[in-house]
């Protein structure tokens, strides 16, 4: 306690104040000494005495007249004698003042009480003299004349003294002056130099506190909007949406995804990817100001904004397809023309049940789902949440959540799908595939894959899958069949995860299969990724000794230049090529190319959705290394397949015949 | 008498005193003086007027009671008002008056002093008549009240002793 209240910050500032107060009051006391000084001296200087001085020449002046006047005369007439009497008196007056008009030290320094007391003496004389009638006045007056020759000198002498009095009370005045001037200038320099101190430390920290300030704004930007577009992030959209469900009873949110942005990203790099980025949030930042709400950026090339309702349908698909027509328009990046395109998910409060409680989290989940369906429509588009989205999404969470429990409880089973040389028919190897029934129905692929892929559970499916078939092949080897090889597919979420390389080599190692017989298919959308990223995976993967196919090449935006950096053993053509094979000329003469271009690769051509014989034909007339569809088989379990593997060969020999 | 009414008396008589000091130069009667050698020359427009001090007090004696640079005690001048002096000898509207003393001092004083203070040529202190050791015969006397109305450093010069001549300064 007492250290607190007596700190040495305290203690030193308290020091300071008083050190200021002592130096002040040393100042303030000198200077006032000063003061009374130039007082004192001011008063020598402005004492009546020189001025008495002068007059009492006069008087004497006056006063020696008359006497030399009788003197000369030899008589003194009656007008003689009353002069003389006044004179006298004009004496007598000038000593009374002579004797009030001077300080003691003054008086003694300029021995003014002599003239003082010679006076007097010529007063009493005259006084006496007048009183008493005089009997010789000529020989009074020739007696006293002497007395006045002596006054008159002493008066001079007075004067001398005078003069040199005030000269030097003068002279000590300037001094002083001169003194107060330097201290006033020394004291000047001392305040500024003060001042200008403290206007710097000031001003340093203002601008310590500017920058404080600066750096919280900029922090408090950082944290609340989108560095990039500067639009509120997901946080900040929040907290504004929030507002607007309570202010508002139909507020609707708008999701936006921009529509091949990776590809923008990947084609023409990330400062372009930025632009475009830029470009839509602008367009979304003003289309929302218009309609009174708030944009944001949620990440990546994902865009929200929440606007005040209530709007009809008609309204919202009006203001919609105005914003996709402002999105669209051509935009020049460096001499690039790109032309932005988004999907636009809708969720007005009045789309939903009744019965669900309106917030910002409900009507979000609902505008993804017709953002999804909007995509699913083609793109550039928009779409509402209806019914029958709910019900799609109700589905969704339904599998979501029995994904989950499948598995937890093993219920996703095997399907193997044999792929066969073309040129002899034989069985190569087979596709693995993950089928599910739950509560003894069937659940295709293509519905419950999507939603794995949105929640993130397609790796836990692609892993299940990696461990069981190549544990069911490398059984079939350990059984003494024929070593066929396993195809499995990697999910782009999985194949970008940081495990991918240690999951392959554990199921490679517990399963104990050699790893040249396993295959893992990926798809395109794995390469629109980072691609210097990609290649080192597949390295990796490739390290393990195991076989690369790139999945369903010819859907996508297959690109030629990917074969061409990339490491992979297999090109799986897409089944849709296969469906228009015998219609289509062009197909084939497409087809003819790509096995040239597999072959010149040094890459082995897989062509999938194979069913029917005359498609075989063709295709093995083309030169295609590998087929796989319905005409050798459906997907079917494990133990309905195992026969298609033959069993390696034994000699049996009879030693016995022998 | 009660003590209270000689409380009330003695208030009501210091009242007076300060009033009467305070008040300016009040009439007052006496006797002319007549056996004092002094004359008063006043150079008017239609020649020179001089006044023995009985003259002057045969134009209306004054009073003013004041302290003075030399006396620290409050004395009791009597005399005629310069103002009442000046107009009688056709001064009345001049700027300003030189006036000349026995011992050859001289002063100017402008109009605006003896319009803003009573200035009295004053024959008596205290009721005698005024000798030449106590500055008169004939002296002139401004009111200098305790907290210096008339301002001593400004008009010490104006106290003129041994008053012999006043001329008028035509500008």
């Amino acid at each position: 306690m007492l250290r607190r209240i007596f700190s040495r910050e305290r203690l030193a500032g308290l020091g300071v104040v008083l050190l200021a107060i002592s130096a002040t009051g040393i100042c303030a006391g000198w200077v006032y000494g000063q003061y009374v000084e130039v007082r004192h001296q001011s008063a020598d200087i402005q004492t009546r005495v020189f001025r008495d001085t002068v007059a009492i020449f006069r008087d004497l002046w006056h006063l020696e007249h008359v006497l030399d006047r009788v003197v000369e005369a030899g008589v003194a007439t009656d007008e003689d004698l009353y002069e003389f009497g006044q004179r006298i008196d004009f004496l007598y007056v000038r000593t009374e003042e002579l004797k009030t008009g001077a300080e003691p030290d003054i008086r003694t320094a300029t021995r003014v009480d002599d003239v003082v007391a010679g006076l007097t003496s010529v007063i009493n004389a005259g006084d006496t003299a007048l009183v008493e009638g005089l009997s010789d006045p000529v020989e009074f007056f020739g007696r006293t004349r002497p007395q006045l020759t002596s006054v008159s000198r002493d008066a001079m002498d007075l004067f001398d003294r005078q003069y040199v009095q005030q000269s030097k009370a003068i002279s000590a005045q300037i001094s002083i002056i001169q003194k107060l001037t330097l201290s006033a200038i020394a004291l000047l320099c001392l305040f500024g130099g003060f001042a200008a101190a403290v206007t710097f430390l000031l001003q340093r920290q203002l601008r310590i506190q500017a920058k404080r300030r600066e750096a919280e704004e900029k922090a408090n930007f950082l944290a609340f909007y989108d560095g990039l577009t500067g639009l509120p992030n997901r946080a900040k959209f929040k907290s504004f949406a929030e507002k607007l469900f309570i202010e508002n009873d139909d507020p609707i949110v708008f999701l936006f995804d921009l529509d091949d942005f990776k590809l923008v990203n990947d084609l023409h790099g990330h400062s372009a990817g930025d632009a475009v980025l830029l470009h839509c949030a602008n367009k979304i930042g003003d289309w929302a100001a218009e309609h009174g709400g708030t944009p944001a950026r949620l990440g990546g090339d994902e865009f929200a904004a929440a606007l005040p309702g209530p709007m009809s349908s008609m309204k919202i698909a009006s203001i919609c397809e105005s914003l996709l027509a402002a999105v669209t328009e051509t935009l020049d990046v460096d001499g690039t023309l790109l032309e932005p395109k988004m999907s636009i998910g809708v969720a007005a409060s009045w789309s939903l049940e009744t019965e669900s409680q309106l917030n910002l989290s409900v009507l979000q989940k609902a505008a993804d789902v017709a953002l999804y369906r909007a995509k699913e429509q083609g793109k550039n588009t928009y779409a509402f949440f209806d019914g029958d989205l709910a019900e799609m999404a109700a589905r969704r969470r339904e599998i979501e959540v029995g994904i989950n429990e499948a598995l937890a409880n093993d219920e996703f089973q095997l399907a193997f799908q044999p792929q066969v040389e073309m040129t002899t028919g034989r069985v190569k190897g087979f596709e693995a595939l993950a089928r599910w029934t739950k509560d003894g129905v069937p659940i295709s692929p293509g519905e419950f894959i999507p939603v794995a892929e949105a929640t993130g559970q397609v790796v836990d499916i692609d892993l299940w899958g990696l461990r069981q078939s190549t544990a069911k092949v490398a059984d079939w080897i350990r059984e003494g069949r024929l070593p066929v090889s396993i195809s499995t597919n990697l999910s782009p979420l999985h194949f970008r995860s940081d495990d991918i390389v240690s999951h392959v080599r554990r199921a490679l190692s517990d399963s104990g299969l050699p790893p040249h017989l396993l295959t893992l298919e990926i798809t395109e959308s794995v390469l629109i990724e980072d691609l210097s990223k990609v290649t080192v995976t597949l390295e990796k993967l490739r390290m393990l000794g195991v076989k690369i196919a790139l999945d369903d090449f010819g859907t996508g935006y297959s690109s030629l230049a990917y074969l061409r950096r990339l490491d992979v053993d297999y090109i799986k053509i897409d089944q849709s090529f296969v469906r228009d094979l015998e219609q289509s000329s062009e197909t084939q003469v497409i087809l003819d190319a790509l096995v040239d271009i597999a072959k010149g690769l040094n890459k082995i051509l897989v062509v999938e959705g194979i069913e029917t014989e005359s498609q075989a034909n063709i295709i093995r007339d083309l030169g295609c290394d590998i087929g796989q569809g319905y005409l050798w088989g459906r997907p079917a379990p494990p133990a309905e397949v195992v026969e298609q593997v033959p069993l390696v060969e034994t000699i049996v020999v009879d030693l016995q015949s022998a | 008498m009660s003590k209270l009414s000689k409380v009330l008396y003695s208030v009501l008589g210091c009242i007076a005193f300060v009033l009467s000091a305070h008040a300016g130069p009040v009439k007052i009667d006496h006797q002319p003086i007549q056996l004092q050698r002094a004359q008063l020359v006043i150079a008017g427009p239609s020649g020179e007027m001089a006044y023995s001090p009985a003259d002057l007090e045969g134009l209306g004696f004054r009073r003013l009671t004041t302290i003075t640079p030399w006396r620290e005690t409050p004395a009791a001048f009597d005399g005629v008002l310069l103002t009442d002096l000046l107009a009688a000898n056709g001064l009345g509207d001049v700027a300003a008056i030189s006036v000349i003393a026995e011992n050859d001092y001289r002063v100017d004083i402008p109009a605006a002093v003896w319009k803003r203070w009573p200035i009295l040529v004053a024959t008596r202190v205290n009721g005698r008549p005024h000798t030449r050791r106590q500055r008169g015969p004939i002296q002139f006397i401004l009111p200098m009240s305790d907290d210096k109305t008339a301002g001593l450093e400004e008009h010490h010069s104006n106290w003129v002793w041994m008053a012999a001549r006043i001329e008028a300064v035509y500008e």
